[in-house]
């Protein structure tokens, strides 16, 4: 009796329990998951956009950059000549010798030192060396300022840390003051690797770019020849300075390591 | 008052009422069900949408990466290239340049006044030694170095401060010599910006 009066009911309410089965399942199934799952697949959908974006740009830089590889290639070539990648210390004593030579100064000493390693702060976990070179010159004013220029200009970097000048103790220079000048020039080994998601950031058609480009071509290039190079000995760091500071005079014997040193 | 007699019988009223009752519910099950089902429609083709766009990123990335890794050599390259020019930046932003500066002084030097020597240091000041023929002459030359418009004046605002230290009479040759610490600023003297 009781069965049948179950069964009728079944029966007679079979339309809402089976839409309600379904609207159960369709929760169960279907919405509740679906409202954790959306966000996910919307924060992805926006990483892999994005990355997609940045990696789509990378390729249109590349082939604009393939496009100008000869540019590329001479910019390199250029600023590898400016920032080189090694010492090269009898190049750098040599181009200071003819860079003096040609503003019309008198070497009376030069000696070199290994200067310290900077961070470089535009780049990460990148770092410049430095060679330091002591100079003592017997120079007029004009001829002073004209070596300084000359240096300025001149296509492997070379920096003035400080200078002085004193009148010149030497028996044929009157008129001549005694300069004394701590130069630096610096080096940079630079190894890139290809890293595929990582954008490029450089756009050899910028105007900024070519502008500096072109400020590094009218450079004077110094490009001396192994039978060019001159001698110089190697000092200490502290020597280099007190020369810089005048605290006491740098001795032409007092280097280290050095080869002996050959005044212009 | 008149009554109202209720003749229906009583398994009439339970029939009717339990028809009602499979009416509403029927109705109201189906509301839901409808309702619940554009939800789940709704989720659906919004999920089905977002895989879509996903697996369509993914083949970009995959195909961007694969024509990246065909250009490694240009692309090693341009990343030498753009660090070298990167530190050069940074060196010519930062590096004086000396020869302008030097110039500058030695106009600024009147005839009356004779630099015996002078110093450069890193924190930006030149120490000078010299001798004038009085001390209006030092004064003057003062004056000069700090001039904001020098006649020939080039770089203007170079010489910021002047401070004379000493100034010693020589009875000899009745000259003054003179030490003075002068500041210089050291953004004039940077030529190559960034």
């Amino acid at each position: 009796m009781n069965l049948n009066n179950l069964k009728e009911t079944v029966v007679n309410f079979i339309v809402p329990i089976i839409s309600l089965l379904v609207t159960v399942l369709l929760l169960l199934l279907g919405i509740f998951p679906s409202i954790s799952k959306v966000p996910e697949l919307e924060a992805e959908q926006t990483t892999t956009g994005d990355r997609a974006t940045l990696l789509e740009a990378k390729v249109v830089k590349l082939e604009k950059l393939l496009d100008f590889k000869t540019t590329v290639e001479e910019n390199s070539n250029l600023v590898s000549k400016v920032l080189i990648s090694e010492p090269q210390i009898p190049e750098l004593l040599t181009q200071i010798t003819e860079v003096a030579e040609i503003s019309g100064i008198k070497i009376t000493r030069m000696g070199y030192s290994f200067g310290s390693v900077s961070p470089i702060s535009s780049l990460d976990n990148a770092e410049f060396e430095t060679v330091l070179v002591s100079l003592g010159v017997d120079s007029d004013f004009e001829s002073a300022i004209n070596f300084l220029e000359n240096l300025e200009n001149a296509a492997r970097l070379v920096n003035t840390d400080v200078f002085r000048f004193s009148p010149s103790t030497s028996a044929d220079s009157e008129n001549l003051y005694e300069f004394t000048f701590t130069l630096s020039s610096q080096y940079l080994v630079v190894d890139s690797q290809a890293v595929t998601d990582s954008p490029i950031e450089v756009d050899v058609t910028d105007a900024s770019f070519v502008t500096f480009m072109d400020k590094l071509k009218g450079l004077k290039f110094y490009e001396p020849t192994v039978d060019d190079t001159v001698d110089a000995e190697e000092l200490t760091n502290e020597e280099v300075n007190e020369a810089a500071t005048g605290a006491s005079e740098t001795s032409s014997t007092s280097g280290t390591t050095g080869t002996g040193t050959t005044p212009q | 008052m008149p009554q109202s007699i209720d003749l229906i019988p009583q398994q009439d009223t339970e029939i009717v009422r339990q028809s009602k009752l499979i009416r509403t519910s029927t109705v109201l099950t189906i509301f839901f069900l409808v309702v619940t089902s554009v939800v789940a429609g709704y989720y659906f083709v919004r999920i089905a949408t977002l895989r879509s766009s996903v697996n369509s990123n993914n083949r970009r990335i995959s195909e961007a990466r694969s024509r990246i890794e065909s250009l490694s050599a240009i692309e090693i390259e341009a990343r030498n290239l753009d660090a070298r020019v990167r530190v050069l930046r940074e060196i010519y932003s930062s590096r004086n340049e000396y020869s302008v500066m030097l110039d500058e002084f030695l106009r600024r030097v009147p005839e009356s006044v004779e630099v015996s020597s002078l110093n450069v240091s890193v924190n930006n000041t030149l120490s000078i030694d010299g001798t004038a023929t009085d001390y209006l002459a030092i004064s003057s030359f003062v004056n000069s170095l700090l001039e904001e418009k020098f006649e020939e004046d080039n770089v203007n605002g170079i010489f910021t401060e002047a401070v004379l230290n000493s100034v010693t009479l020589n009875p000899q040759t009745n000259e003054a010599d003179f030490f003075m610490v002068v500041t210089f600023d050291p953004t004039k003297l940077k030529e190559i910006q960034q």
